[in-house]
């Protein structure tokens, strides 16, 4: 079986190779060109687009503090009203209704006892009366009566549920003059924290 | 020596061949190292930083957006008040009659004076001093309750009431009167003395006015809610308080 001759030859068998070669850099490096300018056309329309969502965000944003603005006054008002109320509810809340504190004390007091003195909100928050009765009962069921539980008075604006309006309550002093009088001295605490507006 | 310069002659020309034939070996490439280069040119310095920038973007558009939905909001609920304005500056006026911005003292006794006789006391005395005058509110014994204001926003003002009462009853009513006052007073100690079947009353009351850091506390406070029942409830109770202020000064306050 005969073989084939080449006879082309070498320099042109090289040249032939190198031109397949650079033939191939050629595309391969020219799809890779393409592709990179595709990908940074796509990342320029995605950048651009979120780019322009940021613009009119941001123009959203002027627009709002714009109308913002037009409104100060009446949001300095609203700040101010806010404020106050905060501080107001919370200086009421702390406020002892001493109105309610007397109510409550003068509705425990036994009609048959004089009082002479009464003395509220002392240096150590001690509450102290000083009167007269015709006997010692009386003045027991002062003491008793100071003592006791929940509501006497009928001043709905404290609800003591059962709690006690005062604490400590006791007898400082007695000063019995046989058929004469007994005078005291009751000292007690208000119990603050129910007698808050 | 003839031999020798043949030879040098021969591996000169043999240099230059070879020379010759890289250049043009790279010749044949620069279409390729062009393109490969510009690949990498496009790939540093626009697709890699751009790729990079995407995320931040993408995170700055978020935080606008969140930035903006607070803002509408904020706008809406100012459009609300600017809508109710008449509302909002009545509200404004009553609470200003409530906390004054400042002291105020003679107007304060004159309202104790004004208040003793719709109780139907007799108004004896006043005494005022303004030696605590800087000192800012001292909290009462109920600090641990969590109930009392901030004292860095007010000052209370305090002064020695003397009145004569017929009974304790009317007393009672005077206090009760002092407590709806729209301008609020605080009775800090209460002492009654009998003489000749009269009470001699000495008080100890405080009336609050604002502090000047009030002003800043107040500029970083949320705007108020006026459909708020909780804050409704509260200025309809302030409308049930007296507003002897008004009946001594007329003029509105500052708003």
């Amino acid at each position: 079986m005969p073989t084939g001759i080449n006879l082309t030859p070498p320099q042109e068998l090289k040249r032939q190779q190198v031109q397949f070669i650079v033939g191939a850099a050629v595309k391969a490096t020219a799809v890779l060109l393409v592709l990179a300018l595709g990908a940074a056309g796509y990342l320029f329309y995605k950048s651009g687009q979120l780019k322009g969502e940021l613009r009119a965000l941001d123009q959203q944003q002027t627009d709002l503090l714009a109308q913002k603005a037009s409104m100060r006054e009446v949001e300095d008002y609203s700040k101010k009203i806010s404020g106050k109320y905060f501080l107001l509810q919370k200086y009421l809340q702390s406020r002892i209704k001493y109105s309610a504190v007397l109510a409550e004390l003068l509705t425990r007091v036994p009609e048959t006892i004089v009082l002479d003195g009464l003395d509220f909100g002392g240096a150590d928050k001690k509450a102290q009366i000083t009167g007269t009765s015709k006997d010692l009962v009386t003045v027991s069921a002062l003491v008793n009566g100071l003592a006791k539980e929940g509501n006497s008075s009928s001043d709905s604006a404290v609800g003591l549920a059962g709690k006690n309006a005062f604490t400590a309550v006791s007898l400082d002093s007695l000063n019995v003059t046989e058929g004469e009088s007994v005078d005291f001295v009751v000292s007690f605490t208000v119990t603050e924290e129910n007698f808050l507006q | 020596m003839m031999l020798l310069n043949k030879t040098a002659t021969g591996t000169d020309a043999q240099a230059r061949k070879y020379a010759q034939q890289a250049v043009e070996e790279l010749l044949n490439f620069v279409v390729p190292i062009v393109l490969v280069g510009l690949t990498l040119a496009v790939f540093v310095l626009y697709l890699l930083p751009t790729f990079n920038a995407l995320p931040k973007l993408g995170a700055e558009i978020t935080d606008k957006t969140q930035e903006i939905s607070v803002l509408q909001a904020k706008v809406a609920q100012l459009k609300s008040l600017q809508e109710n304005r008449d509302l909002v500056v009545s509200d404004l006026v009553k609470m200003s009659w409530a906390l004054e911005e400042r002291d105020k003292v003679p107007e304060l006794s004159e309202q104790v004076r004004l208040m003793s006789k719709d109780a139907g006391v007799a108004f004896r005395a006043l005494e005022y001093s303004n030696a605590a005058k800087d000192a800012v509110a001292e909290p009462a014994s109920d600090v641990g309750l969590g109930l009392t204001p901030d004292p860095a926003l007010y000052k209370e003002e305090k002064v020695n009431v003397s009145i004569n009462s017929a009974s304790l009853a009317l007393l009672t009513e005077f206090l009760r009167t002092a407590e709806r006052s729209i301008r609020l007073f605080k009775v800090e100690s209460l002492r009654i003395s009998t003489r000749d079947a009269v009470r001699d009353v000495s008080l100890v009351m405080s009336s609050p006015y604002l502090n000047p850091s009030f002003t800043s506390y107040s500029q970083s406070a949320a705007p108020i809610d006026l459909k708020d029942s909780a804050y409704r409830g509260f200025m309809a109770d302030l409308d049930k308080f007296s507003n002897y202020a008004q009946k001594i000064d007329a003029t509105l306050p500052k708003l």
